[in-house]
């Protein structure tokens, strides 16, 4: 019995000090984890010999990991993948730089998101990394919180070439602004195409003609067509596709914004207020005018009375079921969900345009300046290279690299149809409005003002794209939606003056996060209540009385103080 | 000692599944201190400083907090009754059948949406209870009634989920009956006949007592899920226009976490939910021995 007891008390203990010493191993994850490489870097490294050159090859081979970000089915070439391809070989032998990715996620469903959260939770983030998305300022700031990135003024400052300088003073440094905190520059931000927020209204021009309609100028034109439409036969009990899965208002694809934005109002965005200082758009005033609107196109039918219970994909089954003649999508809704539409019935004329509000103008939201920045961890040693390799990108980026050029978009380029992000930093527009201009560029060529050959290459490729589909019209179906995005997409708001309202503070503050599950809850139930006709319009006023109550007043004085840094 | 001895290759098998339970159970509880601490990514889940009952707090202080409560507690309750009762009604009816190869079939296809996914099962009902499904179709040509919009009515919302997840369930839950039921001597029911019971008769001296020790075993273990009242299935049901008596404690802790990736708080309510569950389950214990002279530890 004795024996017994002591063979079992012998194993259960070597088996305890097993797993605690696994478990020692595991549990020490700050100290072992730095860098080798690294002394607390609060000094850049002094770097004189190439300080001039910001394209310089690196003196040593200097090897930096990051993450990557991989559509659902990238197409490389045999043998070739994101780890291995000519690009990152380039960047090797000709700049000395050696990037590897600790690890790869899809595009789809936030999953880079989601890898980029789990990691700056556990302390794993590689040494450099690109963040986009909408949570990208909250994640900024995460990181900074964490003091897990590095200062990066005096990189940009000696760094930044100066085509990629001339880009941000161009938009007045916006973007750069949005990225410094207490002085001190902490991520290199891109710029973001600000004009892709713009909700285009897509319609129908063979139903509209065949019901005698014009196109489009204002809201109660649209709530005109769909009744007339209805009316005539030509759509059979057609709404206007409406979703409440996300937000009502996000720029996307049947939202409200097209209401919204008609009447100057910005539900859901910081923005500045008469007075100048920063409010919040859900609770101005002339939202209740809008929201009245849209109580009153509910209760007349015209949008679905299941709509809150809609979400992305059921509310462009109408479109792509072709049963209806008008709905509000982006300037990129050839791709989605139009091409469905064209691919069930090539008949289809689709058309698009911006609304004009009650005094003319064409009111949008906008983005921020900056969507996307690049962070470089802390303690890793020359980050200036990494700076070279956004200069080299930029240019890329312009077309100016013919290497580059000759592998991604040139007649029969290797990699002209794989797809995602073939370079290893982050992407970015040259201009706040860069889809108006590359509009007015591609057109320039399209009707021969410029010739072919002396347009910048990504014009050149997509004016190919217009005459093509011009030539044989819907002979491939990517084709015409690539053509029509822009000849009728973009064309929505190049060939008007858009007035975007861009966001006046895009981050968060401590009352901001604890509340701010509870002040959109309260926001999207009150507007859906007001809309669906549940509650009278008043109840918006108790909404603003309540919001500003739960800590929405807090937290506009804490963005006002945090503005006057 | 010679019993003993002999039966030490029995714990030996055993060593492999209780290392595996060790290492993915018991030893993750030691990370339940994130809990009472404010996450620094740098310093890990050991570093992190203390802030006591801070996160607790912040979920206590939540406005609606009762209303939330409520509503987890209610459609919690009301899944434990109906997924006690319905499968064993179901398990009792089905025992009666008499053509074994029915009997399997129907137990067999009753099983399977146990392994659905919600969110698969999710989208098929969001289609059926549509304002242009089956249901109100049906409803709208035989009795000639307007739409109803049930997965936007904040009365009908709770037993819909209630309903559907009994659907899903109840044929796992069943088979424990029916096995329960197998054990019964066919003796006693004979017994029974002959002494002139009919079949209600049976069911209420034979049967029930005959599985009041299973009946009493999964009450009891059912006890610990009151304050889970399903979050995946209502995560996929939801949406702003039932949050009033839809929105449960995991669904609100998620739709704030998406702001800020807090797990700390959704530790400190996993730590909750099983500090209830526990205690319900010691109370359960002491009451099923009392009652039912039954001793499960």
């Amino acid at each position: 019995m004795k024996k017994y007891f002591c063979k079992v008390v012998a194993i259960t203990m070597s088996l305890a000090l097993i797993l605690a010493a696994g478990c020692g191993i595991k549990d020490e994850p700050a100290a072992t984890t730095t860098p080798v490489t690294s002394l607390a870097s609060e000094a850049q490294p002094t770097v004189t010999a190439e300080k001039a050159d910001t394209y310089a090859k690196m003196a040593e081979m200097v090897a930096f990991t990051t993450g990557g970000m991989l559509p659902a089915e990238p197409k490389y070439p045999e043998g070739e993948s994101n780890e291995n391809n000519d690009i990152l070989t380039w960047v090797k032998d000709n700049m000395n730089i050696d990037i590897k990715y600790e690890w790869t996620a899809s595009d789809q469903n936030n999953a880079y998101d989601s890898k980029l959260n789990l990691l700056i939770a556990s302390n794993e983030i590689p040494d450099f990394l690109s963040i986009g998305g909408p949570n990208a300022a909250q994640m900024l700031k995460k990181l900074i919180d964490a003091d897990m990135i590095q200062d990066l003024t005096k990189v940009y400052e000696d760094y930044a070439s100066p085509t990629f300088k001339g880009m941000h003073e161009n938009s007045g440094n916006v973007a750069l602004k949005s990225v410094t905190f207490d002085g001190k520059l902490m991520a290199i931000p891109s710029l973001s195409d600000v004009e892709t927020a713009a909700a285009v209204m897509w319609y129908r021009q063979d139903m509209l003609d065949k019901a005698g309609l014009q196109a489009p100028k204002n809201v109660d034109d649209v709530i005109n067509i769909v009744k007339v439409l209805n009316e005539k036969g030509i759509t059979k009990n057609a709404v206007l596709p409406a979703r409440a899965d996300m937000e009502l208002f996000s720029g996307d694809t049947a939202t409200f914004d097209w209401l919204f934005s008609a009447y100057n109002t910005y539900p859901g965005m910081w923005i500045e207020g008469k007075d100048g200082s920063v409010v919040y758009g859900s609770i101005q005033p002339e939202v209740k005018t809008a929201l009245a609107k849209a109580q009153e196109i509910y209760k007349a039918g015209i949008i679905p009375s299941d709509f809150a219970l809609w979400d992305g994909n059921k509310a462009v089954e109408l479109v792509s079921s072709n049963k209806i003649g008008i709905f509000q999508g982006a300037w990129w809704s050839t791709a989605w969900p139009i091409q469905d539409s064209m691919k069930n019935d090539a008949t289809a004329n689709w058309k698009a345009t911006l609304l004009q509000s009650a005094d003319g103008n064409y009111y949008q939201r906008g983005y921020a300046a900056s969507k996307g920045f690049l962070v470089i961890k802390k303690g890793v040693e020359h980050p200036e290279a990494i700076m070279k390799l956004i200069n080299v990108y930029e240019d890329c980026a312009l077309k100016k690299n013919e290497w580059y050029n000759a592998l991604t978009t040139n007649e029969n380029a290797k990699y002209k149809n794989t797809g995602g992000t073939l370079f290893p930093a982050l992407p970015g527009a040259k201009y706040l409005d860069e889809i108006s201009r590359r509009y007015n560029a591609i057109m320039d060529v399209v009707n021969g003002k410029v010739k072919k050959e002396d347009a910048d290459a990504e014009t050149a490729a997509l004016a190919a794209n217009v005459l093509l589909e011009k030539e044989k019209p819907m002979a491939d179906i990517a084709n015409w939606a690539t053509a029509v995005s822009w000849t009728e997409g973009a064309a929505a708001f190049a060939k008007v003056k858009m007035i975007q309202k861009m966001p006046a503070f895009d981050g968060t503050t401590d009352t901001l996060t604890k509340s701010k599950a509870i002040l959109t809850d309260l926001e999207k139930q009150t507007f859906l209540k007001i809309i669906m006709g549940k509650v009278s319009i008043d109840e918006f006023d108790k909404f603003v009385e309540q919001w500003k109550k739960l800590g929405g007043e807090t937290v506009t004085q804490e963005i006002n103080a945090l503005k006057k840094k | 000692m010679h019993n003993k001895l002999k039966s030490i290759h029995y714990h030996i098998m055993l060593l492999p599944a209780m290392i595996f339970l060790v290492i993915f159970t018991i030893k993750p509880l030691l990370g339940s201190v994130l809990a009472f601490k404010k996450l620094n990514p740098v310093k890990g889940i050991w570093g992190s400083e203390w802030v006591g009952l801070y996160n607790f707090k912040v979920i206590f202080d939540i406005p609606n907090i009762d209303r939330i409560l409520y509503n987890t507690v209610f459609i919690a309750v009301m899944k434990i009754i109906a997924q006690l009762i319905i499968p064993l009604a179901f398990a009792l009816i089905l025992n009666e059948v008499r053509k074994l190869w029915f009997k399997r079939f129907v137990q067999t296809v009753v099983y399977l949406p146990y392994f659905l996914s919600w969110v698969i099962l999710a989208g098929i009902f969001r289609d059926i209870f549509a304002m242009d499904g089956v249901i109100n179709k049906i409803s709208g040509t035989i009795f000639g009634t307007e739409p109803v919009m049930f997965l936007g009515s904040n009365l009908v919302f709770p037993f819909l989920m209630v309903g559907t997840e009994t659907w899903k369930n109840f044929g796992f839950n069943a088979i424990i009956y029916l096995a329960a039921l197998t054990n019964i001597s066919p003796n006693l029911y004979e017994a029974c006949d002959i002494d002139g019971g009919n079949r209600w008769k049976q069911l209420l001296h034979i049967t029930m007592p005959g599985i009041k020790i299973t009946i009493v075993l999964l009450a009891t273990l059912s006890l610990q899920s009151v304050l889970n009242a399903g979050f995946e299935q209502i995560l996929n049901f939801y949406n702003p226009l039932v949050y009033e008596s839809g929105d449960i404690l995991d669904t609100y802790i998620y739709r704030m976490g998406l702001q800020n990736n807090q797990f700390e708080m959704a530790t400190a309510l996993g730590l909750v939910k099983s500090a209830v569950g526990f205690i319900l389950i010691l109370i359960a214990q002491k009451l099923a021995g009392k009652f039912a002279g039954y001793r499960i530890f």
